[in-house]
């Protein structure tokens, strides 16, 4: 059960409360017409899914409703930060290099 | 034509009902009440203003709440409000809302779509211990603060009151699954229901 | 039955005169398999069973051998008791020692057929037992598998580990949440150490132990006037300073203490659960008193977490160490101390440390005979030692307890000179007459806890065992559980870790104010001889051929049987367990676990650490499935949600059918109808009068802002730039895939506002993907929604007769089919009450949809049914309204889609318009080659050949039904009805190609033998044209 800052509400909160939305700062494309089919099986299907440090999109449904993004080692599952949509969030710069 | 509203906590006969002194938990239900959804994103500064001044009250922060004469006013979220006022006056605060809106935001109905009621008595910090995994303690829930949550299986919003009480507002449709929790929930110290809806 | 409590009373031979933390003014009757027994408040189960002389309290799981008690905590392998006053109240596997003992409690061993003194088993496991070698079960019910049946049965009838009763558990659970700045786990010397100076900040602390009481190991102390091995703190009895300790932390406002409660799981986030027994005393004794809360689950997420789980006593492993009488060195300790129980007469102590000696100093000081302490160990100099050897007690040290002698209780101790590694026995044996022999072969830090997370347990030379490894989380650990078993040193450890785990002092602060705070200890027992790091004493012969040697007791894993899987290939310790058993009974290995990997360590030749630990994970100790459900059982397990008219579909003798989590009416009975007629009388009612249908389950969202109408061109698949104020439309919604999500009606008000409606089940999701596209893609638009699912109630009214009644509860909405055509929307009052009625239709019927505030919805409801009578108004539920939707082809999400199927797939490509500027969620998706090539599983109408037969839902279709099996399959039936309408069975499907094959025959071969033939058509069954709606 992790505990789960929501940038908007500016609290810890219990993980129950939210639900996760799958890796966060996947675009979509802005010409979707234009991609290929395996363009588009990329942007559809494939994930990072790395041991080690991720970005994950979570909303607070029990809570604001608001999407937001937080920086989670999978591994250790400690969570380094949250933050809203459109805001950035870098890690020390070597362990950055593994982020995109 | 005459109507009666239903309230919604209309469908369960309770097992049983403790006398004022036996309670350890007193629900309070307030029948219907008027309910508006307020939303508008907080950067529009002239729109926030048009509608602080329609309710006479600065739209509370985060997790906070405004009481003034006229309605309680909730932070759900960022561009989000819960407003509680008279029946009576409902109509006339959507409208002056919409029209402060000036076609941004919303302002929706939604007075049929929650119960309300409010929890009191020596026993309402161990409920709300066994139904929610928000942290309840008086250090933190202050009075006056506003929370979405988890009850039971529920979603709820839970406002902090004064002398340890505490509002429960959950969707209409789950209002007798949350009674009948809080009903099992006192079990051992009594619950006592007053309909202050009439 | 009325027995002489006198007798009773008597009969408790190995209770001694005074002492212990008993109240004997409290006599408290239980029974053991049928056997009346007699202790008192303050004991546990297993301390008043000794005090009774109950020796054998099971047999064991392979061998079928008697098993007695072996300690006195959490950690007791054997006495693991069938307890329950009624068959609803049955537990298995309670832990005796643990157990209070409660009035009338009804007990009984988990084990033995027929019964534990008499066990038919032991025959096979003495005769068998020499062929019940490592992976025995694996390799002798292997073969052939057409026996596993069989097997199976014998297997569990053999083993036998309790059972569960079948019956609804009567009591009553629940959860709590917790939150904390510090958790202090175990409430011993440590606990209470660190709870007292987490106290001192002010900030919110809980302290939880597992046993009734505070105190730990403290609650066997003795008073160091009267006992050799006596402590003092601060000038108190232990349990005075623990007294004095607990009313400090009591009468702290921040601080809560929770006992009979045992931290079960360590979770990410400092997030810890703990399992309280709160109230056994009705399900365990049969009482017909009002029970209370009987179990709760503490759900408790901490800033910090202080460790202070102590550590639990290793019995050291030698031949037939299993012998009923076998205990460790601290359990005789406590029993005699805490609970004033001796469970012998004549007593040998087997110890490699210093500790060991207080079993013996406790057994001389009641009154009874130590024959002699065994002391593996050449020439240890201590203050234990000293005070032995000055008190009488026979020491032999350099030397070894090999074997235990005795049939269903230990006899004698055979003991033998061994050299100084203890590897083997250097001279002659010779055999001590005793009936209890109490062994230490040092402490095993209890580190479970620490592992839960992740964090695996280091070896640490100095405390012979592993300790807590490192930690992301927020996590402080102290006394034994560090190895460090020294009064004095528990309660250093426990104040320090207290302080820094609420931040108290600053670092300057720090050295001085907590060396101020720590209690000091006085104890007798000042020199300490450094204890040996033995696990399997030797044997004059080789393991495989002495008598067992037991590691792991509820499991029978042998020493002999651990060197044997070694031999046969396995090496890590986590295969050797596994082929084992080690660890794996309801004791998860806590006695045997590290003198297991001792022996696997001695048989490969490595050090311990090299062969590794494995890791602990949740749970501690099992938790009852009550506990873990709490009051989230039966019509609270799942929230119930009701529509405004819910009591009314109650009165009116509604079955209903669950939604999600909705109830909704399936069918409204009359008399003896069956459920066939109800649907059948319902459709004919609706189709030639009119029915009323509660759809207020269906989700609805406000949709608000200039942007709105573009927003909805974006997710649904067609087009909305032109609808009008006061229209509506069908919209399919499809994710990024091109696939079916959702569909439903949605209402334009106004040019900036939209009401949408959803399917009931998808209504959550809808609204979140909503807010998904708005809040990350799309944060430009200014638009809004609102869930309105509770705010409106709906009531569908269908049938030729719709427009006349409502016609006659509305005075301002023209009804005309000129004013208010199909799929128009008007606002206006229904029975007086303000309302939103749309012309819309899932029956093909003229219908109207009418949706007011739901506080007004039974008042509308109720007026309909005033009117209704000379229109023939009939309620009607889902199983009808899916009998009249698919008369008419309609799809159901969910049913005749599973996330498979693109709109395309429905044959419902003109709900999609290519030609939006915005490329809409799903629209490139339903243009991957694999959605556009032939052959796609397609929905279609079919028509079984027999009118009279309704295809089975879900049935495979097949194009010939004489292929051999397997057969290629060609689709399946996702809908199929009989319509009382038409005359026949109607059913929709998706079969491959079918758009293109309409006309066609398939066939579905039947599990019951039968195959059925239909035949491919449109699945629109009545009114193709359309006209019965438009009226």
């Amino acid at each position: 059960m992790f505990l789960i800052h929501c940038p908007y509400c500016g609290e810890d909160r219990e993980e129950e409360e939210f639900h996760a939305a799958g890796e966060a700062h996947i675009a979509r494309p802005l010409d979707p017409d234009a991609c290929s089919d395996e363009e588009w099986g990329n942007y559809l299907y494939f994930r990072r899914n790395p041991r080690g440090l991720h970005r994950e999109l979570w909303v607070h449904v029990a809570g604001c409703g608001k999407y937001f993004n937080i920086a989670r080692d999978t591994a250790s599952y400690q969570i380094h930060g949250s933050y809203r949509i459109g805001e950035r969030f870098t890690w020390s710069d070597a362990e950055d290099s593994a982020a995109p | 034509m005459t109507t009666t509203a239903r309230p919604p906590l209309a469908h369960n006969a309770l097992g049983r009902t403790a006398s004022a002194e036996n309670a350890g938990l007193t629900i309070t239900d307030h029948g219907v009440t008027g309910l508006l959804v307020l939303r508008v994103k907080p950067e529009r500064v002239e729109l926030v203003k048009a509608v602080e001044t329609v309710l006479g009250v600065a739209l509370p922060g985060a997790l906070q709440s405004a009481t003034v004469d006229l309605a309680v006013v909730r932070w759900m979220s960022p561009d989000a409000w819960l407003i509680s006022l008279e029946m009576t006056e409902r109509e006339r605060i959507e409208a002056a809302l919409v029209q402060a809106l000036d076609g941004h935001g919303a302002v929706v109905d939604v007075s049929g779509g929650y119960a309300h009621i409010e929890l009191s008595g020596p026993s309402v910090l161990e409920v709300l211990k066994t139904s929610t995994a928000y942290d309840v303690h008086p250090d933190n829930f202050v009075p006056g603060k506003v929370v979405g949550t988890t009850f039971a299986k529920a979603t709820v919003l839970l406002r902090a009151l004064g002398g340890g009480s505490c509002e429960v507002l959950v969707r209409r449709s789950l209002a007798d699954y949350v009674l009948l929790w809080l009903d099992k929930a006192t079990t051992d110290v009594g619950m006592r229901y007053v309909n202050n809806s009439e | 039955m009325s027995i002489d409590p006198n007798y009773l009373r008597a009969n408790q031979g190995f209770r001694l005169a005074d002492g212990g933390r008993i109240d004997r003014g409290d006599p408290l009757i239980f029974s053991f398999a049928g056997r009346r027994l007699m202790g008192y408040r303050g004991d546990t189960l297993a301390s008043a069973l000794l005090a009774n002389g109950v020796r054998i309290v099971g047999r064991s799981f392979k061998y079928a051998r008697p098993r007695g008690i072996v300690c006195a905590g959490v950690e007791e392998p054997n006495a693991i008791l069938q307890i329950g006053g009624r068959e609803e109240t049955q537990t298995p596997n309670v832990r005796a020692t643990e157990q209070p003992l409660i009035d009338g409690m009804v007990t009984r061993p988990v084990n033995g057929w027929p019964n534990a003194d008499a066990d038919l088993m032991s025959i096979f496991g003495s005769l068998g037992g020499a062929l019940m070698t490592p992976g025995f079960y694996y390799k002798t019910f292997m073969f052939p598998a057409s026996r596993w049946e069989s097997y199976e049965w014998f297997i569990r009838r053999a083993a036998g580990l309790g059972k569960s009763s079948k019956l609804p558990d009567p009591d009553r659970y629940d959860h709590m949440n917790h939150h904390v700045d510090v958790l202090v786990v175990g409430a011993g010397p440590t606990g209470l150490a660190a709870a007292l100076a987490a106290s001192e900040s002010g900030k919110r602390v809980l302290l939880i132990d597992e046993r009734s009481e505070a105190g730990g190991s403290l609650l066997w102390s003795g008073d160091a006037d009267k006992y050799a091995w006596g402590e003092a703190i601060d000038a108190m009895l232990p349990m005075q300073w623990v007294a004095n300790a607990v009313r400090r932390l009591d009468a702290n406002p921040q601080v809560a203490r929770l006992t009979h409660t045992t931290v079960t799981g360590y979770h990410d986030h400092n997030f810890l659960t703990a399992w309280e027994r709160r109230d056994d005393t009705c399900a365990f004794s049969g009482s017909d008193t009002v029970p209370g809360t009987r179990q709760r689950l503490h759900k408790i997420r901490a800033a910090s977490v202080v460790l202070a789980t102590g550590a639990h006593e290793r019995p050291l492993v030698f031949a037939n160490n299993d012998l009923p009488g076998c205990m460790t060195a601290s359990a005789v300790s406590e029993y005699i101390r805490r609970y004033a129980v001796i469970p012998g007469n004549r007593l040998v102590v087997m110890t490699a440390n210093d500790g060991g000696y207080r079993a013996a100093f406790d057994w001389k000081q009641a009154g009874r005979e130590v024959v002699a302490v065994i002391d593996p160990r050449h020439d240890p100099d201590s203050s234990a030692i000293q005070q032995a050897r000055e008190a009488g007690i026979t020491v032999l040290t350099g030397s070894a307890l090999v074997e235990a002698r005795g049939r269903k209780g230990v006899t004698g101790a055979l003991v033998a000179p061994i050299n100084k590694l203890a590897t083997f026995v250097t001279g002659d044996t010779r055999l001590l007459a005793c009936d209890t022999i109490a062994t230490s072969g040092g402490w095993s830090p209890a580190v479970h806890l620490s592992c839960h997370t992740g964090s695996r347990p280091v070896w640490d030379d100095a405390a012979i065992g592993f300790v807590p490894g490192p930690t992301t989380e927020r996590r402080y650990a102290g006394g034994s559980l560090l190895g460090h078993h020294a009064l004095a040193q528990c309660l250093a450890d426990g104040t320090e870790i207290g302080a820094q785990a609420c931040s108290v002092y600053s670092d300057e602060q720090r050295e001085g104010s907590i060396a101020a705070s720590v209690p000091q200890v006085q104890s007798s027992n000042t020199t300490e001889a450094a204890p040996m790091a033995l696990f399997a004493v030797p044997h004059p012969k080789p393991s495989s051929r002495a008598p067992k040697q037991f590691v792991d007791f509820q499991n029978d894993v042998t020493a002999a049987g651990i060197e044997q899987s070694t031999r046969e290939g396995f090496e890590s310790i986590e295969h050797v367990k596994r082929y084992n058993a080690l660890g794996f009974g309801t004791d998860q290995g806590k006695t045997g676990n590290v003198n297991g990997m001792a022996i696997v360590a001695r048989a490969l030749g490595k050090t311990l650490p090299e062969v590794g630990t494995t890791v602990f994970r949740p749970n501690y100790t099992p938790v009852t499935m009550g506990a873990v459900g709490g009051a989230h059982v039966r019509e609270l397990f799942d929230p119930e949600r009701y529509t405004p008219m819910h009591r009314w579909h109650v009165k009116a003798g509604a079955e209903f059918e669950n939604v999600g989590q909705w109830k909704r009416p399936w069918y409204y009975p009359q008399g003896n109808e069956s459920m066939s007629e109800a649907i059948a009388r319902e459709q004919l009612a609706t189709r030639n009068g009119v029915g009323i249908l509660d759809a207020s389950t269906l989700g609805k969202i406000d949709i608000r802002g200039p942007d709105a109408r573009e927003f909805l061109a974006r997710v649904y698949t067609n087009s909305w730039a032109k609808l009008a104020p006061g229209r509506c439309r069908y919209g399919l919604m499809c994710g990024e895939d091109g696939m079916v999500m959702d569909d439903g009606v949605t209402a334009c008000l106004a040019d900036d506002h939209f009401h949408m409606t959803t399917t009931t089940g998808g209504a959550a999701h809808v609204l979140s993907w909503l807010e998904l596209w708005q809040q990350t893609e799309w944060p430009e638009l200014d638009i809004f929604f609102t869930s309105v699912t509770d705010q409106w109630a709906t009531i569908s009214i269908a049938g030729p007769n719709s427009r006349a009644l409502l016609d006659e509860l509305t005075d301002d909405i023209d009804l005309s089919a000129e004013a208010f055509g199909f799929m128009d929307f008007r606002t206006g009052h229904v029975a007086g009450i303000a309302a939103r009625v749309f012309r819309i239709s899932f029956t093909g019927d003229l219908s109207y949809e009418i949706n007011v505030p739901a506080h007004h919805g039974q008042t509308v409801w109720d007026a309909l049914f005033n009117c209704g009578e000379r229109y023939g108004l009939t309620p009607y539920g889902t199983e009808t309204m899916h009998v009249l939707r698919a008369e008419k082809g309609f799809i159901i999400v969910g049913q005749d889609t599973d996330g498979s199927v693109t709109p395309y797939d429905l044959d419902h490509g003109w709900a999609v318009a290519g030609n939006k500027p915005f490329s809409f969620i799903g629209k490139r998706g339903m243009q991957r080659s694999d959605c556009t090539r032939e052959e796609r599983k397609q929905l279609v109408g079919l028509k079984c050949s027999d009118p009279n037969t309704v295809i089975p839902e879900g049935a495979q279709a097949v194009r010939d039904p004489a292929q051999p099996i397997p057969m290629s399959m060609v689709g399946h039936v996702t809908s199929s009805y009989y319509s009382a309408f038409l005359g026949r069975s109607i059913a929709m499907g998706v079969i491959k190609g079918g758009l293109k094959r309409k006309g066609e025959k398939v066939y579905f071969p039947l599990a019951d033998g039968r195959t059925l033939e239909a035949t491919l058509c449109d699945p629109v069954f009545l009114d193709p044209e359309g006209a019965r709606g438009k009226v």
